[in-house]
């Protein structure tokens, strides 16, 4: 018994020291880990998890999760360039020029590789079309782009089909693809570049085709939407725009839902969906619309509500929402007609004349379009003809289709003088807003100048 | 922190609001709009066939039993690929021997050959024999002359005789034949003034300038001439494409004033006919109902046009300002066939518009005061699809369900298509009412399902067993005659009008049948569908239980007349009351 005991208390000693031992392991390993804690702090190294998280939505066009990732990073690491930079991005993806440009300026102070600050301005410019003068800087990265190889593609292909360059963007994102099969982003990108070509059959496939990589990739399911309704496949539309529903902010799905139901005549259905759009605001409105890659020329949930009550006879509801509308896009000639419209049924006739002449003079004015675009189709180099396109379209109906054709001259013709006139003017206007404007400007102003510049016949 | 970080990381983020993950509400089962429809006899036109439709209204195909054999000739056998090819011919129905039974008119078309003068393919014309059968007599009636390249026909009584004349319309000039009562017509353009060498698609009779007599709005399309005659590439390698209508400038249309002696003047821009267009179909209609008809013109590609009768032959064109020019989106469509109907009982008429693919057809709802509004979306035509080249339409109450449904005869005019085949289905569009249209399916060997080149279109009850029966005319194949065996209950009523003081045809009065489940209007109109001309006759479906209480007719003059308690399920014709005129 004793003897047992004394195994027993034996036992207990050798049991008691591995006790302690694991106990003093524990606390070392405690410590150890605090201090790793500590100096992964310090070093920023904290940060990295919720960066990569918020880098993953980035690419999802999850704008609102990614910042909220971003958020955690940076509080986590306060002093991080690659946290500013990404926060850069985020900007840029939002289309807020303005906090882009603060937000690479917090990096240049931070200590960030000047390559990088002027890799990310100009990701913005190529990505808006503005190709011409960084190019060959572009290529440069694309031969060793690191992790941005994605990001320098998307901004890429983006920025040559932006200017026309169809067949180049397409070898672009074949290239991706190749190297990132699994990316839905490549064929999202070529079925945006099919739906310019109006081949919506193509467009269609390109889009499933990225959805089948990554079913909660918002911005080929929302595009999905939009070729189908395009298309007057109200219906299928409707379908794709409700799986948009679970985006982050579905504002934009909601809107297009609404015009969806409206097409089959459910105007009733539409009106709650816009009205929810129209109390969360414009801002929201335009992020949404920004995550799933779309730069609404206005405010259209305004817009649309504005069109429901107008058509429905509701007069005087559609007005103020009308009046919003065409006071963000002044060139809306839809909302402008219903305004007009709704302005008759007020008996507000003077107004609603003088809108209903406007719009019968712009689109009179784009009746000279159809004979421009197949000069322009019929012939490449018909710069005359694409420039008067793309200001008739400027000054008629759409900035963003406009500056698409006046654009498209540049790579046919780099030295077209008008081209860069009217760049350097439509820039300077827009200086206010965004002052990466002012050096496009300045751009466009000193190659019009240049003894280089190419005249057009008018001229 | 590490465990914080590691359950950060599967934590899905707070920011995602769940109240955005709401589902749509369910989809209500709606015909179809989709591709395949306008593909003719396709499965899923079938398959999404909407159950609540189906056999809701039946047709036979009595074409052959009829023995009306009718082909409308364009000439496109000539593989210039013109652009006349693509305008086809329509269809006419009148008694033109006042036997109580609609006969048929069709517009034979013509040979293009290049470089000269276009050769017309003599028109046909069916008596109607009853008993369902019908007999060719256009050589004993003389409308067989074919000196001109022919599209479509308007008929009308404007010497007041008491019979139908005819006037047709084409490349080249117009023929006038005038009805000598003996079963037999005499060409008389020339005589009577008119005179018109552009090209002419459709017409509207009308008294335009309030003398009682039948004026004539003659539409012209563009100014296509072998001098004006562009090559236009296929989407296929050494194949050519008929040219779009923007290749070619637009023209003023033309009225033909009645002179009250057998002749016309021809005038348009001292009359207010100023604006040019693109012109493929015409009505002649009092929009605001100021006891003057208004003429409301289709063009293709360029504003459709609304000209103001403004008193005394005298019009102001105020499409756009009266919301009929343009669809809802303000842009001109391209517009060809027109009908005028009430759709919403509302008794004021509105215009219906069928238009070219990737468009959607129109309904302008008449507010009031000659203002309109488009309610192609909200009343579900969107719905219908895009993918259809609407021409010919006619609204009518098929089912005597006290609402106005739609036909629009359908077919491409382009050689290759891009979008939509060239043969195309006819629609069946049924009104639901509180302010819904659906289109309806129809079994897969059914007219409504394969597809057609079709044109013209017009309704008439052909084989007087009470039910309102179709005709179609279609390019380069065979017309067809549609006979309606839908059992159908309830009642109708179906009025011809004679003017005394107002025109004889009555072209402009408007019916009005009270019931004790509200009113129902019908307006007699000058033209309408396209290329064709339906009867002067209006006809009022009575549902099943519902008492009609009386019916009054506002005549072209300002006359009213009253009839209380009207025998039903009988064709009546009804004489202006006359009153004597002041002084």
């Amino acid at each position: 018994m004793a003897k047992r005991r004394g195994r027993t208390a034996t036992h207990e000693a050798v049991d008691a020291k591995p006790a302690n031992r694991g106990r003093s392991r524990l606390a070392i390993l405690l410590v150890l880990l605090a201090s790793l804690v500590v100096v992964v702090w310090l070093s920023g190294g904290l940060s990295i998890i919720p960066r990569w998280q918020a880098k993953q939505a980035l690419t999802a066009g999850a704008h609102g999760k990614a910042e909220y990732w971003l958020g955690i990073a940076q509080r986590l690491d306060r002093s991080s360039v690659e946290n500013a930079l990404l926060a850069a991005r985020l900007a840029r993806h939002r289309g807020d020029a303005l906090e882009m440009q603060a937000q690479l300026a917090r990096a240049g102070s931070l200590g960030a590789d000047r390559q990088r600050i002027d890799r990310e301005e100009m990701l913005a410019l190529v990505q808006i079309g503005e190709v011409d003068e960084y190019e060959s800087e572009v290529m440069s990265w694309l031969a060793s782009p690191g992790d941005d190889a994605p990001e320098i593609c998307d901004a890429y292909a983006n920025g040559l089909a932006a200017n026309g360059r169809f067949n180049d963007a397409m070898q672009v994102l074949a290239a991706w693809r190749s190297d990132f099969p699994d990316d839905p982003r490549c064929d999202y990108r070529i079925g945006r570049i099919h739906e310019h070509q109006e081949q919506y059959d193509k467009a269609e496939a390109s889009y499933r085709e990225a959805i089948a990589k990554s079913d909660d990739f918002y911005p080929a399911i929302f595009s999905l939407g939009r070729v189908l309704l395009h298309q007057r496949r109200a219906d299928e539309a409707l379908e794709q725009f409700g799986r948009c529903f679970a985006m982050e902010n579905p504002q934009a799905a909601k809107i297009e839902a609404a015009t969806a139901l409206k097409a089959l005549g459910r105007a009733e259905e539409a009106r709650p969906l816009l009205k929810e759009v129209l109390e969360a605001g414009l801002e929201l409105q335009n992020e949404s619309y920004r995550s799933v890659e779309e730069q609404p020329e206005g405010f259209r949930a305004a817009a649309e509500y504005g069109r429901l009550e107008s058509d429905a006879g509701n007069f005087a509801d559609a007005k103020p929402w009308l009046l919003a509308a065409i006071e963000a896009n002044p060139l809306d000639l839809t909302v402008r007609y219903s305004l007009a419209v709704a302005q008759r049924g007020l008996g507000e006739m003077d107004d609603a004349e003088a809108n209903f002449e406007r719009v019968r003079a712009a689109r009179e004015a784009m009746g000279a379009a159809t004979a421009l675009n197949e000069r322009a189709q019929a012939n490449r180099n018909d710069l005359e003809a694409r420039y008067l396109l793309g200001k008739l379209i400027l000054e008629n109906e759409s900035e963003r289709m406009g500056l698409y054709w006046i654009r498209s001259i540049l790579p046919i013709d780099p030295n077209y003088r008008p081209a860069h006139q009217l760049l350097a003017d439509y820039y300077a206007k827009q200086a206010s807003t965004d002052p990466r404007f002012r050096r496009l400007s300045d751009y466009h102003r000193s190659k019009a100048e240049s003894p280089a510049s190419t005249q057009s016949p008018e001229e | 922190m590490a465990i914080l970080l590691v359950s950060a990381i599967s934590l899905v983020p707070g920011c995602n609001n769940d109240s955005n993950n709401k589902t749509l509400p369910p989809k209500t089962q709606t015909t179809t709009g989709d591709s395949a429809a306008a593909t003719g006899n396709s499965t899923t036109a079938t398959q999404s066939r909407s159950p609540a439709s189906e056999n809701f209204v039946t047709f036979q195909d009595i074409t052959s039993q009829a023995g009306v054999v009718s082909i409308y000739d364009n000439g496109e056998e000539s593989a210039e690929r013109s652009i006349l090819e693509s305008l086809g011919g329509g269809v006419g129905v009148c008694d033109y021997d006042m036997d109580g039974r609609w006969d048929l008119f069709f517009p034979g078309g013509g040979e293009i050959i290049r470089d000269q003068p276009l050769p017309g393919v003599p028109g046909t014309l069916w008596r109607n024999l009853g008993d369902t059968k019908f007999a060719s007599v256009a050589p004993v009636a003389h409308l067989d002359l074919a000196p001109y390249y022919t599209h479509g026909c308007a008929m009308g009584d404007y010497d007041g005789d008491g019979f139908p004349d005819v006037l047709v319309t084409g490349y080249g000039g117009l023929q006038l034949f005038h009805n000598q009562g003996d079963g037999t017509f005499l060409e008389c353009a020339e005589t009577s003034g008119f005179i018109d060498p552009t090209w002419s698609s459709s017409a509207a009779w009308g008294d335009l300038n309030d003398d009682g007599q039948l004026d004539a709005f003659v539409v012209h399309y563009v100014d296509w001439s072998w001098q004006k005659n562009p090559v236009c590439d296929a989407p296929i390698a050494n194949e050519r494409e008929v040219c779009s209508p923007q290749d070619f400038n637009p023209l003023l249309d033309t009225i033909f004033f009645n002179n009250g002696d057998g002749t016309f003047s021809a005038a348009n821009q001292t009359v207010g006919i100023k604006t040019p267009g693109k012109g493929l179909g015409v009505i002649a209609v009092d929009v605001n109902q100021d006891a003057k008809l208004d003429v409301y013109v289709a063009n293709d590609t360029t504003n459709n046009l609304l000209f103001m009768n403004e008193g005394g032959g005298k019009f102001k064109e105020m499409g756009v300002i009266s919301g009929t020019a343009l669809d809802e989106r303000g842009v001109a469509n391209g517009s060809m066939g027109l009908a005028v109907l009430d759709y919403n009982n509302d008794l004021k008429p509105d215009i219906w518009v069928t238009n070219y693919e990737n468009e959607t057809f129109a309904l302008y709802h008449n507010d009031d005061r000659g203002m309109f509004r488009c309610v192609t979306q909200s009343t579900g035509i969107t719905a219908i699809g895009s993918l259809f080249v609407g021409f010919g339409t006619a609204a009518a109450d098929f089912t005597r369900s006290g609402r106005e449904d739609i036909v629009v005869s359908n077919g491409h005019v382009m050689l290759y298509p891009r979008y939509s085949p060239i043969e195309q289905p006819a629609l069946y569009v049924r009104n639901q009412g509180k302010g819904k249209l659906e289109r309806l399916q129809f079994p897969l060997d059914d007219y409504f399902t394969l597809g057609h080149r079709g044109r013209g279109v017009v309704v008439a009850d052909l084989n007087q067993d009470d039910k309102l029966d179709l005709v179609f005319s279609h390019v380069q194949e065979p017309a067809t005659l549609l006979k309606q065996t839908t059992e159908l209950a309830g009642n109708w009523l179906e009025y011809t009008l004679v003017g005394r003081q107002s025109n004889r045809d009555a072209i402009g009065a408007r019916v009005v049948v009270d019931t004790d489940s509200g009113s129902m209007m019908r307006t007699i109109v000058g033209g309408g569908s396209y290329l064709s001309q339906n009867p002067y006759s209006v006809n009022f479906g009575i549902p099943a239980g519902v008492q009609v209480k009386s019916v009054s007719i506002t005549w072209p003059s300002g006359n009213t007349q009253r009839i209380n308690v009207p025998e039903l399920n009988q064709r009546a014709v009804i004489v202006e009351e006359a009153i004597p005129q002041n002084g």
